[in-house]
């Protein structure tokens, strides 16, 4: 169970270029749960992520995680809680350490890290065995260096880098965006499979209408740091993307500019 | 060139390999130039020949060295990481610092060691040349940093500072707590420097304050030479290159200072040392540590 509870954010305080990115978000997300969030730019989409991971520091308000307060825990003793693919798959992996390498460091997320080999005949098996599951060949490359990789492939290695280690969210910020759309397929599929087989619970933001529909149990939007919108369950299964267009037209009170979202 | 002349060679070249595996740890682990170097070899030797002179043990002086070096390191961590201070002017100003710190701890310019205990003396009297005992003595201890240095780099731990150098941002999504990492390899990597002043005291027999001038462009000369030689992500290799590009940059010099045809002066070495540096940085295609930082590509 994560809970945000009057959550609010703001940059760079007490100066002209002062931001309220996040302005009081309340929101429960109960274990198993499959979050879709979406929003426009500045919305404040990547700000509740880093809230989460304990990147965005609070100006107010609590994080609570499986009933420990974590609102003044910072990133790193976060991690054993919160698994996180970022948008940029450079960002989320270390091109200059093979796959392998960048497994070993995802597969010790959340433990103390000694003075044992990183790379033992043991994980090595288990990471040929799970990189098999990517279907990608990737399993006969583990010494490659991760550069040598292709975007789709460096994103697919890093979303099953954060299923290496326990976590009580997975935390997916707009990951298929720098994709090409069939490999950003592949990769919602990829997250779809993993979310059901190990029963995690995920946060995913979006930019695009049909994804926030399409995948998980709750899509959320939000607005100038605001949640405008929250819906589940059958009244979320009979709602398409006109309809997420019209709410969203309707909470802007302004037309939609159509490069604002991608409503594919 | 003499063999007298080619063991001196080698002998300083295991000496400044450590520097090297220092230099290497710094720049390329934790991509962060660190200048502290040229302050925290000659704080290695004059520690050691303080100690040496009061009539500490040598081995235990030598350590004393190499907690000085740590301790030098982490000054220089400690003002990047908690002030903010960008890090080659951090370790600038830990290097000016030491220079008069170096002159305190050893009360004058220079100290001698020469009819002293060191480290060495045992082995000097198993019927070899002292010039020989050297750079065998050098060359066992420098088989032993290296693997424990390997150890190291291929721990969970090890992995970790490599994250925290290559990225930084996804070292923390892992929970790796980057500062921790970036103090841990800086004191590492300037206690190996210590240790390189250490024994550059001990096997020459004295320490001078401004023996630490130009000790980071060797140091550099020696990682970007065998990185040259040998183009491998093996790190047992990736190290041991460091050290035989130590040796063979001494042992080129050398040659070059016995050439008389180039008319070259010991008092030369400085000069060409940077021309080496340089040539390094102009060829294209050579993975160089300060490439990145002086011309804003990526090495």
């Amino acid at each position: 169970m994560i809970s945000l509870s009057d959550v609010h954010v703001t940059f760079a305080r007490g100066t002209p270029l002062e931001t309220k990115a996040i302005r009081g978000i309340d929101l429960s997300i109960p274990a198993g749960e499959f979050v879709a969030v979406i929003g426009s730019n500045g919305a404040g989409k990547s700000t509740l992520l880093n809230v989460l991971t304990g990147d965005a520091p609070l100006e107010r308000g609590r994080v609570v995680i499986d009933e420990t307060d974590v609102s003044t825990w910072p990133a790193p003793r976060r991690a054993g809680m919160v698994a996180r693919v970022f948008q940029d798959p450079m960002a989320g992996t270390c091109e200059g350490l093979s796959i392998e390498e960048n497994m070993a460091l995802a597969a010790a997320r959340g433990s103390r890290r000694g003075l044992g080999a990183a790379l033992t005949h043991v994980r090595r098996d288990s990471f040929r065995e799970r990189l098999a599951e990517l279907g990608l060949g990737l399993e006969n490359r583990l010494g490659d260096r991760m550069g040598q990789l292709s975007g789709g492939q460096r994103q697919a290695v890093s979303l099953l880098m954060a299923t290496l280690a326990d976590m009580r969210i997975l935390l997916l910020d707009e990951h298929t965006a720098a994709l090409d759309p069939r490999i950003a397929a592949f990769v919602l599929e990829l997250t779809r499979r993993f979310v059901e087989s190990f029963k995690l619970t995920a946060l995913m933001v979006t930019h695009s209408m049909r994804q926030a529909l399409d995948y998980g149990d709750r899509t959320v939007m939000l607005h100038e740091g605001k949640i405008v919108f929250d819906v589940s369950g059958a009244e979320r299964d009979a709602l398409d993307v006109p309809h997420l267009v019209e709410l969203f037209t309707k909470v802007r009170g302004e037309q939609l500019d159509d490069d604002a979202l991608l409503l594919g | 060139m003499s063999t007298f002349a080619f063991l001196g060679a080698i002998e300083i070249g295991l000496v400044f390999s450590l520097v090297a595996l220092g230099v290497f740890l710094s720049f390329r682990i934790l991509n962060f130039p660190d200048l502290t170097v040229d302050g925290s070899f000659p704080l290695g030797a004059a520690v050691t020949a303080t100690l040496i002179v009061s009539g500490v043990n040598p081995w235990l002086a030598t350590a004393i060295a190499m907690v000085a070096g740590a301790c030098a390191g982490l000054v220089t961590a400690f003002l990047n990481v908690r002030f903010n201070i960008l890090h080659l002017l951090a370790s600038i100003l830990t290097m000016i610092a030491l220079y008069s710190i170096n002159l305190r701890i050893m009360g004058r310019p220079n100290v001698a060691l020469l009819q002293q205990e060191t480290v060495l003396t045992p082995f000097y009297n198993l019927g070899l040349a002292q010039a020989e005992v050297k750079p065998i003595f050098l060359a066992v201890l420098l088989v032993i940093v290296v693997l424990l240095l390997w150890r190291f780099l291929v721990s969970d731990f090890g992995l970790a500072m490599r994250a925290t150098g290559a990225n930084p941002r996804m070292a923390r999504a892992q929970g790796i707590a980057t500062s921790g990492q970036i103090y841990t390899g800086m004191a590492l990597s300037n206690a190996l420097v210590a240790l390189a002043g250490a024994m550059f005291a001990q096997t020459n027999g004295f320490a001078d304050v401004t023996s630490g001038v130009g000790t980071i462009v060797v140091g550099l000369a020696a990682v970007i030479l065998g990185e040259t030689l040998f183009r491998s992500r093996a790190m047992l290799i990736i190290l041991t290159a460091c050290v035989i590009g130590s040796i063979l940059y001494r042992v080129a010099l050398a040659l070059a200072l016995n050439t008389p045809a180039l008319g070259l002066e010991a008092s030369d070495l400085q000069l060409v040392t940077a021309v080496l540096v340089i040539v390094a940085l102009i060829l294209p295609g050579v993975r160089n540590p300060l490439k990145s930082l002086i011309r804003g590509g990526k090495s």
